[in-house]
């Protein structure tokens, strides 16, 4: 009976395994633009969002502050959280509940409006966010392309 | 367990499970968190921790924390806990950390006071149930460690950089003091090898970290390093000793004397698996001093050569459920694994696996329930045991915690 339920559950999670690995593997559009203060001038690379998402990288070239806010609609933040900073949401909540609970950081700024991102990044030198493409950009906030 | 702590605990789960998810309190730029977590541990053979035979609920925590940022490179913040495990803790609050945090640069930072020891992977959330899959994590983290590893006061210089083609590094290194309340877990383990200890008066501490992100996407390698000294003073009591050392009559001056705690790990993360592996040594000479003057003085001088080590793996398949499972060694003597020495054989090593299944209710909340199969004594406490330790324990843990 235990040796059943053993097997059962074995080929479930190698199906499941199997089902991340292929769908991860897909190749999907990323319906996602990045976006920055218009004071930012440096190149930015994916490692580098990388690393200014994960706390790592808080100061741009010209020693000048990163800051950086994260759009929790759904859809769009597992998108961007997966797809740059290559953590899972559950992974990355984690990460930074970890800072808060040690003390060692404090939670990221979050909005749940894209608007509130985009007029959050407008009004804050140094200041980087992402949301979807179909998002309006005003002055002051410019897209940018990685390297 | 009588009618009445029973309506508490129900009372208690259902307050939890009708609280939807919640958020943290902001208040003029104060950030508050926090939690709260209550457990239940039964055995069937040895008492592990607690009075577990019968099974027990002396098994809760709880902490509430408060930040400030003042500035994007400075901020400051304090956490309180309390926790109750068997005769540990007892629901005490103190300080857990404490300090003043200044990031200079991505490279260089600053904290300054009660910071949290950072041991292997995990020992920084070690109290924080909600993140992580197990309920206890392995023996490199045991219990009764936590008092002698859990924080320092100090200063802590810390940062990270990259090297071109070789990957990211982070780096603590920390240096001040830190205290060991009589009460703590420490005292209990010492009290294991027959001593009462009255008080414990340790001196500089330092600790080093060093973490390596090579350029292989999801792996991280490192190691970390405890120093310090313990001197105590002890009563003898009379328990059965797992080692060949008896002694009995006079008090006692303890010293724990060159300590270090080196443990190297390995962590890789697969989309939603996460393979660990950590190997812990302690190393350290214990030197027992007779204090009574009517007496002639003896001195013994124990080398200690404690190893452990673990293998984890976890894996989440939706974002409810999440379940793990670890096998661990721990050996108190690691020059005589196999008990020669020991009055049982079975007192010279503490093997065990443990299985772990993890629900997430929803952001706030979470459920567990772990098995352990142990094999061995060598973390069994004598004095949870009067009537003698058996080989074998098979034990069930239940945990629901709820944050904010």
């Amino acid at each position: 009976m235990i040796s059943r339920a053993f097997r059962f559950y074995s080929i479930l999670i190698v199906l499941n395994i199997g089902f991340q690995i292929v769908s991860t593997s897909c190749v999907h559009a990323i319906d996602i633009k990045i976006i920055v203060h218009s004071n930012v001038q440096d190149a930015i690379s994916v490692k580098d969002i990388r690393n200014i998402f994960l706390g790592k990288k808080t100061q741009w070239n010209n020693n000048s502050r990163i800051r950086f806010v994260l759009l929790t609609e759904e859809k769009t933040y597992r998108t961007f959280i997966t797809h740059y900073v290559r953590k899972t949401l559950y992974q990355y909540r984690n990460y930074w509940r970890k800072k808060v609970f040690t003390g060692t950081g404090m939670m990221p700024i979050m909005y749940n409006d894209c608007s509130q991102c985009v007029d959050y990044v407008h009004r804050t030198k140094g200041a980087i966010s992402f949301v979807p493409l179909n998002c309006t950009v005003s002055d002051g906030v410019k897209e940018i392309i990685l390297d | 367990m009588n009618i009445r702590q029973v309506l508490h605990y129900y009372l208690f789960f259902l307050l939890l499970l009708i609280i939807p998810n919640a958020y943290a309190f902001t208040f003029n730029k104060i950030h508050m968190h926090g939690f709260i977590s209550q457990g239940y541990m039964v055995s069937n053979r040895n008492n592990y921790l607690a009075n577990t035979h019968k099974g027990t609920f002396e098994f809760n925590d709880a902490a509430i924390n408060l930040s400030r940022q003042f500035h994007p490179s400075f901020h400051i913040g304090c956490q309180l806990y309390s926790r109750d495990i068997g005769n540990v803790g007892n629901n005490r609050i103190e300080i857990d950390w404490a300090f003043a945090d200044y990031r200079m640069t991505d490279s260089i930072g600053f904290r300054l006071g009660k910071i949290k020891i950072p041991h292997g992977l995990y020992n920084e959330t070690r109290d924080i149930d909600m993140l992580r899959t197990f309920i206890f994590l392995p023996p490199v983290y045991y219990d009764i460690s936590r008092s002698t590893i859990n924080a320092m006061n100090g200063i802590d210089i810390y940062g990270n950089f990259q090297v071109e083609n070789i990957g990211g590094f982070e780096y603590q290194i920390l240096n001040g003091a830190k205290r060991i309340e009589r009460d703590s877990g420490w005292s209990r383990y010492m009290e294991r090898r027959g001593m009462d200890i009255m008080n414990f008066d340790t001196g500089y501490t330092g600790c080093v970290k060093l973490t390596w992100y090579p350029n292989i996407e999801g792996l991280r390698l490192g190691g970390t390093g405890i120093f310090f000294d313990i001197n105590a003073e002890a009563e003898i009591n009379q328990f059965p000793l797992p080692l060949p050392y008896h002694i009995s009559g006079a008090d006692l001056q303890y010293q724990l004397h060159d300590f270090q705690v080196i443990v190297n790990y390995i962590e890789y993360t697969f989309q939603e698996i996460i393979l660990a592996a950590e190997y812990m040594k302690f190393r350290g000479d214990l030197i027992i001093k007779t204090l009574a003057p009517e007496l002639q003085r003896i001195v013994f001088d124990i080398p200690i050569k404690t190893d452990a080590f673990y293998m984890s793996m976890t894996y989440r398949l939706t974002d409810f459920l999440e379940m793990g499972g670890y096998y661990a060694v721990f050996w108190p003597d690691s020059s005589d694994k196999n008990g020669k020495t020991f009055l049982q054989d079975y007192l010279a090593w503490h093997k065990e696996t443990a299985l772990c299944f993890r629900f997430d209710i929803n952001h706030s909340l979470t459920f567990k329930t772990e098995m352990h199969l142990i094999d061995g004594g060598a973390l069994m406490m004598p004095q949870d045991n009067p009537e003698g330790i058996d080989q074998r324990t098979a034990m069930l843990l239940l945990k629901l915690s709820w944050s904010f």
